[in-house]
C-alpha cells in the first residue's frame, strides 16, 4: 500500500503539469485568441472583444488566470463553451458514455485477443503460428487506425453488408432507456435484446479498428515477456514437479509474464485514447473524439482544454490502476 | 543383482543451434541401485545438468535426445506417453536445483507451491498438513505461518529447504540434486547436506548428486561418476576412485583442487579448455588435454570398460 | 560483455560498417524493410521525373478512373484517378515526400533536443533532473494525438505548426532513453578515465559518453519515426496536417472516404503505403537494434 501511495504522490506534480500545459494551449496561439475565436464570425466591434476577454478573465495577469484555471478545475467549474453556450463540463458528460463504451470494448478486444496470441506465439515459438501472429502483430503496429477503420467498413460494410458502418444505433431501433449511457449495459437493463444486438453490431468494426495497435503491442510485449519467463529456473521446477503444461504455462509463467505487459499496456494507453479522436469520426461515433474535433475546427477553446485536460487526467488515472493491478500482480513490491 | 533403480544407456542429448549440432550428452551410460548416492563430477558445462533434465523428461527444443534409453525400475521413460511421465515426475523422481532464489515462483505463495505437488501425486486430501508436515522435517521453524509467505520473505537457505521439501513431498524413490549446495553460503550447505543425508537415510532415496566439489562427493555419496564433455569417463565406488584415480581426466581433476592435509601439495590446473560442444575432434574429446594421448587417442574414440573390479573406465591408455 | 564494452568505445558504432552489415542482414525481415524504404525515397526524390503528370492540377477528361487491372481501366493511371482526375499514383509518391519529410524533420529537432536533455538529466541527477523528468512525465500523460491536434488548433493548420506540434512531445523519447544510458554510463571505468584524466563535463558528456549511447539512439529515432509519419497522416486526415491540394497520404484518405461505396481505390492505396512504409521502417529499426545493440536483442 505504501508504495501505491508514493506513486499518488509522484503524480501531484504530473498532473499540476497537465493543467499548466491545457492552460497554456489557450496562450499559444499566435494571434490575439479571442479574434482568432471570432475569426470566423465576420466584424466585430472592439467592445464586444473586449467584453468576452472580460469574461474568460484574459484582461488578468497570467498568473492570476492560471490560479483562476485550477481553482475552477477544482470546483468542477470548467468553464463555457463558445459555440453552444453551455458549461464545457455538460457536453463532456453527454459525450463521455459513447466514448467510454467504445474504448473499454475496443481495450476487452484487444486484451482478448493479444494475451492468448502472445502466450501462444511464446510456447510455440518460431512455429507456423508464432510467425504468422507476430507478422500479423507486426502490420498491426505499422498501420494507421483510420485506414484500417475504412477498410473494415469497406469490406464488412460496403461489401458484405455484415455490419452497421457508423452510428451507436440504427434509426430504426428506439434507444433503451439512459442509465449508464452504456448501450449495451442500458438495453440489458430494460431487458431489450434488440437494441443490445444492434448495438453490439454497431460497436464491432469501431472496436476492432481501435484496439488493433494495442492489441498488435500487447501481443509482441506478451510474447516476448513470456519467452523470458518460460526460460526461468522455477518454469522448469514446476515441470519437474509434474504438473501438467497448461498449468505450468498458465499459473506458472503467464502471471509472471503479465507483470510487465500491464506496464506497458498501460503506458501505451495513450494509443487508445488518441485512436479515440479518428475512430468515432470515421464511424460517426458521438463520442469526446468527435467533440474535440469540432471544436477544434470551431475554435472552442474552452471544450478542447476541458477534453484534452480529461484525457491527460484518465491516462493518469489509467497508470495508477495498472500499478493497483501491478501490486496485486507482484508481492515483491507490496512491501 | 537385484533390479538397479535408474540405468542409463548411451544417453545422447544434441541441441540444433544456429552454430550447428551441440552434443552437450553424449554417450552416457549410469546405473543407480535403490538407496544408492551416485555422485556425477565435472567441470561446468560438461552436461551434468542436461543429464539430469533428460532423465526427468525436461528437455525442451532446441535440446533434443536423440538416442539412448533411460530405464527407471525396468521401464524405459523415453518410450513413455507425457501423461504418464507427468505422474512419475515429482511423484517417483524429484528434483531440486541448483539456485534456490530462481527456483521458486516469485509470485506464487510457499504453501500453494508445496500443496500443487502434492495435490497431484496424491490427492487433495489433506495436503495443507502434509505441506506443513514437509516444511517441518526439512526443519524451517513455524511452518503454518511460512505457508503463507511468498518466497521473496524468506532467506537464500530457507528457500532450498523448502524446494527440498517440494521435491520430497511425495517420497520419491530417486532424487536428481543438481548442485543443491553451489548457491549457498558455506555454513548453510554443510546443513543443507545434513538434511539431505538424513532424508536419504529416512525414506532410503537413490540420489543422484551432481556437483563439481569433490570434498561433496567424498563425504556423501556411495559412487561416482565422472564426467567429460557429454561423456562419462570413469565410474566407481567413491573411496576408490578418489584415492586411486585411473582416467587421466580424474587424475588432473584431484590435482586441482586444494588439500589442507598435504601442505606442500601443488594445485596443478589442468592444461587447455574444455572443447566446444558442437566442434568436438574425432577420437578421444579429452586429447588435447591429456597428458597420455599419442596418435590412437585422436583415431579411436574409447568406450567405458571394466578396468578393475567395479570400476569402469573410458580410455586407450589405461590398460 | 567487459570486452564488448571496451570495443565499443574504440569504435563508436559498436563496429565497423562490414559488421554491422553482417549483424543486420542476418534479421531478413530488416533486408526487405531497407528495400521499401530505399525505394520508397528514391520514389519520394524523383517523384516529379517519374510520372507525366502534376500532382494536384485536376483533369476533368480522367475523373475516376479505376486502376489498371479493373474494367474501365488503363496503363495511363495504373492506381487509377481521383475525382478531380489526378492520378494516384503521382499523388501518392508525391505524398511520400512529405510523409518522410515530416518523419526527418521532426525527428532530426526532437533528437537533437532529447540528447541535449537527456545528458544533462542523467548526468547531472539531482534537481535539474527531477525537474526535466516531470515535465516528460507530463507530456508523457497527454495523448500524442490528441496534444498535437489541439497543438494546430491553436497554432493553425499548415505545414511548419504540424512539425511543432508534433516535436512538442516527441523529444521526450530519446530523452528517457539517453537518460537510462547515461546513468548506466556514468560509472563505467572509461567516464572515471576520462575524469581522472580531467577532461570536463561537456567533454564526458559528448565526447565520452554519446557516442557510447548512439546505438540506442539511432534504434529509437529510427522507430520514431514510423510513429510519426503515423501521426503525420492521422493529422492530415483530420485536416490539420498540410492543407489540400497538397497530396498527403492522410488527406488523400479523407478525400476518398466520400467515395468509398463506389471508389474504393481512391482511400485504399495511400493507406497501403503508410503502411509500407512505416513497416519498413520499423524493420528497419528492429534490424538495426539487432545490429547497434546486441543488450537489447531477446
Amino acid at each position: 500500500m505504501k508504495f501505491f501511495f508514493d506513486r499518488m504522490l509522484q503524480t501531484i506534480p504530473v498532473v499540476l503539469g497537465i493543467t499548466l500545459v491545457v492552460f497554456s494551449l489557450m496562450h499559444l496561439t499566435p494571434g490575439d485568441p479571442v479574434e482568432t475565436m471570432l475569426g470566423s464570425v465576420g466584424h466585430i466591434s472592439q467592445e464586444d472583444i473586449d467584453l468576452i476577454r472580460h469574461e474568460l478573465g484574459l484582461d488578468q495577469p497570467l498568473w492570476k488566470q492560471y490560479l483562476g484555471f485550477l481553482g475552477g478545475i477544482c470546483r468542477g467549474d470548467w468553464g463555457m463553451s463558445l459555440r453552444y453556450g453551455v458549461p464545457v463540463k455538460e457536453l463532456i458528460r453527454e459525450r463521455l458514455p459513447a466514448t467510454l463504451e467504445l474504448t473499454l470494448a475496443a481495450m476487452l478486444i484487444s486484451l482478448m485477443i493479444a494475451i492468448p496470441a502472445g502466450v501462444i506465439s511464446a510456447v510455440h515459438r518460431y512455429s507456423l503460428v508464432d510467425q504468422a501472429s507476430t507478422l500479423v502483430s507486426l502490420i498491426g503496429v505499422s498501420l494507421p487506425d483510420f485506414w484500417l477503420g475504412l477498410v473494415l467498413i469497406l469490406i464488412f460494410s460496403v461489401g458484405l453488408g455484415w455490419l452497421p458502418g457508423g452510428l451507436r444505433l440504427g434509426f430504426e431501433i428506439a434507444w433503451p432507456p439512459t442509465t449508464t449511457g452504456l448501450l449495451l449495459v442500458d438495453s440489458l437493463l430494460a431487458w431489450n435484446w434488440e437494441a443490445f444486438w444492434a448495438a453490439m453490431s454497431h460497436l464491432l468494426l469501431p472496436a476492432l479498428a481501435l484496439g488493433a495497435p494495442l492489441a498488435a503491442l500487447t501481443m509482441r510485449i506478451t510474447r516476448s515477456s513470456m519467452l523470458d519467463v518460460i526460460q526461468q529456473d522455477y518454469i522448469t521446477f514446476a515441470r519437474a514437479k509434474g504438473l501438467r503444461e497448461m498449468v505450468v504455462i498458465i499459473k506458472h509463467a503467464l502471471h509472471n509474464a503479465l507483470i510487465p505487459t500491464i506496464t506497458v499496456i498501460a503506458l501505451n494507453m495513450g494509443t487508445l485514447l488518441g485512436g479515440n479522436m479518428i475512430i468515432e469520426r470515421i464511424f460517426s461515433w458521438p463520442g469526446l473524439g468527435q467533440l474535440v474535433v469540432d471544436s477544434i475546427r470551431t475554435y472552442d477553446y474552452p471544450v478542447v482544454q476541458g477534453a484534452v485536460l480529461l484525457y491527460a487526467l484518465t491516462y493518469v488515472g489509467m497508470n495508477l490502476a495498472a500499478d493497483l493491478v501491478y501490486t496485486r500482480l507482484d508481492p515483491r513490491v507490496a512491501l | 543383482m537385484k533390479q538397479p533403480l535408474l540405468e542409463v544407456k548411451n544417453l545422447r542429448t544434441h541441441f540444433l543451434t544456429d552454430a550447428g549440432v551441440a552434443k552437450a550428452v553424449d554417450g552416457v551410460d549410469l546405473t543407480i541401485a535403490p538407496g544408492e548416492v551416485m555422485g556425477l563430477v565435472g567441470e561446468s558445462g560438461c552436461g551434468k545438468s542436461v543429464t539430469a533434465l533428460s532423465i526427468m523428461g525436461l528437455i525442451q527444443p532446441p535440446g533434443q535426445i536423440v538416442d539412448g534409453q533411460i530405464l527407471f525400475q525396468g521401464e524405459d521413460l523415453l518410450g513413455l506417453a507425457e501423461r504418464e511421465m507427468q505422474k512419475l515426475r515429482g511423484g517417483q523422481i524429484a528434483m531440486i536445483f541448483q539456485d534456490p532464489l530462481t527456483t521458486l515462483n516469485p509470485v506464487i505463495r510457499v504453501g500453494e507451491q508445496i500443496t500443487e505437488a502434492i495435490a497431484i501425486h496424491q490427492g487433495k486430501e489433506n495436503m495443507w498438513e502434509k505441506a506443513v508436515q514437509m516444511l517441518e522435517l526439512v526443519g524451517i521453524p513455524s511452518p503454518k505461518q511460512r505457508m503463507m509467505e511468498y518466497p521473496h520473505q524468506l532467506s537464500g537457505g530457507m528457500r532450498q529447504r523448502v524446494m527440498i521439501a517440494i521435491a520430497l513431498s511425495c517420497h520419491p524413490s530417486l532424487l536428481i540434486a543438481d548442485e543443491p549446495t553451489t548457491a549457498l553460503d558455506v555454513t548453510i550447505q554443510a546443513q543443507i547436506l545434513d538434511l539431505i543425508a538424513g532424508l536419504q537415510q529416512e525414506l532410503d532415496m537413490g540420489i543422484l548428486f551432481i556437483t563439481h566439489d569433490l570434498g561433496v562427493v567424498a563425504e556423501f555419496c556411495d559412487r561416482i561418476a565422472v564426467m567429460y564433455a557429454g561423456k562419462v569417463v570413469e565410474v566407481g565406488d567413491v573411496k576408490q576412485v578418489l584415492t586411486h584415480p585411473l582416467h587421466p581426466y580424474t587424475r588432473g581433476l584431484l590435482r586441482s583442487i586444494p588439500r589442507l592435509q598435504e601442505p606442500r601439495h601443488r594445485i596443478e590446473p589442468i592444461e587447455g579448455l574444455v572443447p566446444e560442444l558442437h566442434m568436438l575432434p574425432p577420437g578421444c574429446s579429452f586429447q588435447d588435454r591429456c597428458p597420455l594421448a599419442d596418435k590412437r587417442c585422436t583415431r579411436w574414440e574409447p568406450s567405458l570398460r571394466e578396468a578393475a573390479p567395479d570400476r569402469l573406465v573410458s580410455c586407450l591408455m589405461i590398460p | 560483455m567487459e570486452l564488448e564494452q571496451a570495443w565499443y568505445h574504440i569504435s563508436p558504432m559498436g563496429a565497423t560498417l562490414r559488421d554491422f552489415w553482417r549483424l543486420y542482414r542476418k534479421n531478413r525481415l530488416a533486408v526487405w524493410g531497407l528495400a521499401v524504404i530505399v525505394i520508397m525515397v528514391i520514389a519520394a526524390i524523383f517523384a516529379p521525373y517519374l510520372t507525366p503528370y502534376h500532382p494536384e492540377k485536376p483533369d476533368f477528361t480522367a475523373l475516376r478512373r479505376p486502376p489498371a487491372w479493373m474494367p474501365g481501366g488503363s496503363l495511363a493511371h495504373p492506381l487509377g484517378t481521383d475525382h478531380l482526375g489526378r492520378d494516384m499514383f503521382t499523388r501518392i509518391i508525391h505524398g511520400g515526400r512529405i510523409s518522410l519529410t515530416v518523419g526527418l524533420v521532426v525527428i532530426f529537432f526532437a533528437t537533437s533536443l532529447g540528447i541535449i536533455l537527456g545528458l544533462i538529466s542523467g548526468y547531472y541527477g539531482g534537481r535539474i533532473d527531477a525537474i526535466i523528468q516531470r515535465i516528460v512525465d507530463t507530456l508523457l500523460a497527454f495523448p500524442y494525438l490528441i496534444l498535437a491536434t489541439a497543438l494546430v488548433a491553436v497554432l493553425g493548420p499548415g505545414l511548419q505548426n504540424m512539425l511543432v506540434a508534433l516535436a512538442y512531445k516527441e523529444w521526450i523519447y530519446p530523452c528517457r532513453v539517453v537518460r537510462s544510458e547515461v546513468l548506466a554510463a556514468k560509472n563505467k571505468e572509461y567516464v572515471e578515465a576520462a575524469r581522472a584524466a580531467g577532461a570536463g563535463d561537456l567533454h564526458i558528456m559528448f565526447r565520452e559518453i554519446l557516442p557510447n549511447v548512439f546505438g540506442s539512439v539511432i534504434v529509437v529515432a529510427t522507430l520514431r519515426v514510423a510513429w510519426v509519419i503515423l501521426m503525420e497522416a492521422s493529422l492530415s486526415f483530420l485536416g490539420l496536417g498540410v492543407e489540400p491540394p497538397a497530396p498527403a497520404w492522410g488527406t488523400i484518405i479523407s478525400e476518398g472516404r466520400r467515395f468509398i461505396n463506389t471508389q474504393w481505390w481512391i482511400s485504399t492505396f495511400p493507406g497501403i503505403a503508410i503502411l509500407l512504409t512505416v513497416l519498413g521502417i520499423n524493420l528497419v529499426g528492429e534490424g538495426l537494434r539487432d545490429a547497434l545493440d546486441p543488450r537489447m536483442r531477446e
